[in-house]
């Protein structure tokens, strides 16, 4: 019926302007910002700048041999951004994922003043990482709260843990689990809430655990929003970075392939690592994602909603 | 029926709410310390008795010369290599803010809304291209993007908003379209029948009743463009918002100096907008947006 009644207005001119005047300066937003954009990315890839003064650039692959000879030698940084760009994956899928499902569970079951630990463990996603970044630098480095308690009990700590090669990555690692915990309490909150409160009723009559209600009735339940971030997720898995610009910006082995990208597109990448450079990497790793996220997608059983 | 008030957790379960609130309340003690501490910052008679601080490792300890005189510093105290002040840059910081989420969230609930409720050719075509569009793992577009605002003149200008009109794609696409789909089109047939065209059925019956969805989404929206510091690097670096002006005078001040209390002071300020936002909305945040465009 509501159908019929759709296709009525389908034909009526006033549908039509309608459609129109709303659907055009997004498609053509989309055309521009997405296809155009990307569309140039992808012949940015095969374009090798001369360096002449005239910016100019002659087209091959060049960057793509570049790149497979980064791969093939040990020496070379990429293979260590890529790992580093795996272990923020990991770290953001299967560590901050689970740990932030687990929260909001007890925040939804009403765990003792839940409204305050909903809005203190929420509090880093809400101030910008510059700030959240900048207190938890000062209370780890030179002066803080950590140097501190380390003379009082005697124990010694790193003159530094941002700028150390052998800490850099795990402070940054650190930081990114325990600064966001909350990232994802909104979603998982929000489809928790929604949940008929008889389900979970019936469940403890039947002497259910916190355990097997979060994983054999709640779960289940929200799995469209879990496994949606799930899949986005694994959508990012050569995207995953941390905050290494607030922290030692890469220059102490937290670099990544997507801070790496980003660091060149700023001017600060070192000399021979040009936008075109940038690029080539960009396509082979969007190929090279391809796959994985729709493994995920098969894997996850999400479908599309029309 | 049976209420939930009425089943009381077993002896075992209380145990793991016990310990599991002990984890989360020391946790949260941890990240309320982070404000703490930044007060006793902020609150530091100056920058000598700052650095002193350092050198005796007592940086987590109340000024004996306690001030709170650096919240007003601060507002005169940054400046950047461009001119630009506190003042200004929260001046960037809510036209940015504010002007994105308008343009993005008006534009996204009206194709959401078009996709949704309406039949006609190419309406696959587009929600598979958002889909597609949110899956496809499309890495390194930066430079490309760098060069194209460039070119257009996209960049250190408020015409950086033409960007916000890009919105099919994105997280906001599945709650819209999750939200419009629970809306009943009799409305818009009642409407219709009482003389209403598309647009009124849009803006004065569909727009209203997803306004507490499209109200979450703009202070979610709100705070995530008011912290975003990534992007103003590269294309606002001229015209920085709040969030990465802190950010570059902090930088700066490693090698040239400058009134760190101030910086902190400023800090404090600059977190207030979205803290206040989130504590007065935190319920509607919380319960109101559900992701549903794609389901298992």
């Amino acid at each position: 019926m509501e159908n019929t009644n759709i296709n009525k207005k389908k034909k009526d001119m006033g549908a039509t302007v309608f459609l129109v005047t709303v659907l055009t300066l997004p498609i053509i937003a989309f055309l521009f910002f997405y296809v155009y954009i990307n569309f140039n990315s992808i012949l940015m890839a095969f374009q090798v700048p001369l360096y002449d003064g005239r910016g100019g650039y002659k087209w091959g692959l060049d960057n793509f041999a570049k790149v497979l000879k980064q791969f093939t030698n040990t020496e070379e940084n990429l293979l260590v951004y890529l790992r580093n760009t795996f272990l923020f994956f990991v770290q953001d899928t299967f560590i901050n994922l689970p740990l932030s499902l687990i929260i909001c569970y007890f925040i939804y079951k009403k765990i003792a003043c839940h409204k305050l630990l909903r809005v203190v463990i929420y509090l880093p996603i809400i101030i910008t990482s510059t700030i959240f970044a900048t207190l938890f630098k000062g209370m780890i480095e030179a002066g803080g709260p950590l140097r501190a308690i380390a003379d009082k009990f005697g124990f010694s700590v790193p003159g530094s843990y941002v700028f150390n090669e052998q800490h850099a990555l795990k402070t940054v690692l650190f930081y990114s689990i325990y600064a966001n915990l909350g990232a994802r309490f909104i979603l998982f909150g929000g489809a928790m809430n929604a949940i008929d409160p008889n389900v979970i009723d019936a469940g403890k009559i039947d002497g259910v655990g916190p355990w097997r209600e979060l994983v054999s009735i709640i779960m289940p339940i929200i799995w469209p929003t879990l496994g949606t971030m799930v899949l986005l997720a694994s959508a990012g898995v050569f995207t995953a970075s941390g905050p290494s610009l607030l922290f030692d910006k890469g220059e102490y082995g937290s670099m990544t392939i997507s801070y790496w990208i980003y660091d060149i597109t700023a001017g600060s990448g070192s000399s021979g690592e040009s936008h075109e450079l940038a690029s080539a990497i960009g396509l082979i790793f969007t190929i090279l994602g391809l796959p994985i996220v729709f493994i995920v997608k098969k894997l996850t059983g999400i479908t599309e909603d029309k | 029926m049976l209420r939930r008030e009425s089943i009381k957790r077993s002896k075992g379960e209380r145990v793991v709410f016990t310990v599991a609130f002990i984890l989360l309340a020391i946790y949260a003690c941890f990240i309320l310390y982070h404000f703490y501490f930044l007060l006793q910052l902020a609150t530091k008679g100056d920058t000598v008795e700052y650095n002193n601080a350092i050198d005796t490792k007592t940086l987590a300890t109340w000024s004996s010369n306690f001030t709170l005189r650096n919240f007003v510093l601060a507002f005169d105290a940054f400046s950047d290599d461009y001119g630009n002040t506190f003042i200004s840059m929260t001046f960037n910081s809510l036209w940015f803010s504010i002007g994105s989420e308008v343009i993005v969230l008006l534009l996204q609930s009206a194709v959401t809304y078009a996709i949704c409720k309406y039949e006609f050719r190419g309406r696959m075509l587009l929600y598979n291209l958002v889909l597609v569009r949110m899956m496809v793992p499309i890495v390194g577009t930066m430079p490309s993007a760098y060069r194209v605002y460039s070119k257009f003149g996209l960049t250190n200008s408020p015409l950086i908003l033409l960007t916000a009109t890009d919105c099919l794609g994105g997280g906001n696409f599945l709650i819209l379209y999750a939200f419009f789909k629970g809306i009943s089109w009799e409305y818009a047939e009642a409407a219709f029948i009482d003389g209403a065209n598309h647009f009124d059925v849009f803006f004065r019956i569909m727009l209203r009743m997803a306004l507490p969805a499209i109200s979450v989404l703009f202070i979610t929206g709100f705070i995530s463009r008011w912290n975003e510091y990534i992007n103003i690097s590269l294309y606002m670096h001229e015209m920085p918002t709040l969030s990465y002006g802190l950010y570059v005078y902090e930088q700066n001040m490693k090698y040239a100096g400058g009134n760190m209390p101030a910086y902190f002071a400023g800090v404090c300020i600059a977190a207030i907008p979205c803290i206040t936002l989130f504590i007065i909305f935190q319920n509607s945040i919380m319960q109101t947006v559900h992701l549903g465009g794609i389901k298992g």
